[in-house]
């Protein structure tokens, strides 16, 4: 029968729970983590290669309140402002190029073009036209 | 066993669950990286069929100094399930290409973006957008 004294018992108690706390840390961070990246991908507008499959995802930005009117044969993209702000460079740059060929699309042009204006400012925010794709 | 003993059993499992996770995200972002690398790689490529194309006499079916009307040859605008669509102006042209695997959104394909500038011989653009 083994004697283990009192200091002994303690301080293996002590270290237990001292890598329980370090073992719970590390598992909120790694959820922590998984919801971040969820939320990344939830947020992330979706830019399908398939044109047919652009009018479904018009839609959806429609009933998010990203896009307030689009016209197609015009190439005219009216955004909501905080919205279009919200938005990372990368995805307005895929937003406009993705429409505008799209719009090319529609109206069996060659040339891609599209306009986004803000719908409470009226400003251009972005634009592909003769210059090339610029955004503001 | 402990009360203590099955809480860091429990905590072990978790962690080794949430390695598996990190470790899959890992290798699908390597795997999207590698795609959209071979994405510009082929923009550069086109773009060297652009300048081709302005460099021709509107004669002989180029641009006459300008990148208008430029398309990207089939096979190396589609090819190994990249594809690439484009369009131009004067003195830019717009690359928008989508790769094989599935991007960061978790729905729909890697695709880069690039613009590169004729007067400047430098992408003015060039977006990694999912």
């Amino acid at each position: 029968m083994t004697v283990r004294n009192v200091v002994d018992v303690e301080n293996k108690e002590r270290r237990e729970k001292r890598l329980v706390g370090g073992l719970f840390a590390f598992c909120i961070a790694g959820f922590s983590l998984i919801f971040y990246h969820y939320i990344d991908v939830i947020n992330r507008p979706s830019l399908p290669e398939d044109l047919a499959q652009v009018e479904q995802t018009i839609e959806d930005w429609h009933t998010s309140g990203l896009i307030e009117r689009f016209d197609a044969p015009k190439a005219r993209l009216v955004v909501n402002d905080d919205r279009w702000k919200s938005m990372r460079k990368e995805q307005k740059l895929g937003i406009v190029t993705q429409l505008a060929r799209f719009c090319a699309d529609a109206s069996k042009k060659e040339s891609w073009k599209l306009q986004v204006i803000e719908s409470k400012s009226l400003a251009v925010v972005g634009e592909l036209g003769d210059k090339g794709l610029v955004l503001q | 066993m402990g009360q203590q003993q099955f809480i860091i059993i429990g905590l072990l499992a978790i962690i080794v669950g949430l390695s598996a996770f990190g470790g899959l995200q890992w290798a699908k972002s390597q795997n999207q990286a590698h795609e959209r690398d071979i994405i510009v790689q082929r923009f550069n490529i086109l773009v060297g069929e652009a300048k081709k194309y302005a460099a021709k006499p509107a004669s002989l079916g180029g641009g006459d100094g300008s990148f208008r009307g430029f398309t990207p040859p089939t096979k190396l605008a589609f090819f190994s399930g990249i594809k690439v669509y484009s369009t131009s102006g004067d003195d830019w042209v717009l690359f928008q290409g989508y790769g094989s695997v599935i991007g960061s959104d978790e729905k729909t394909p890697v695709l880069v973006i690039g613009q590169y500038d004729k007067n400047t011989e430098k992408w003015t653009t060039l977006a990694e957008v999912n």
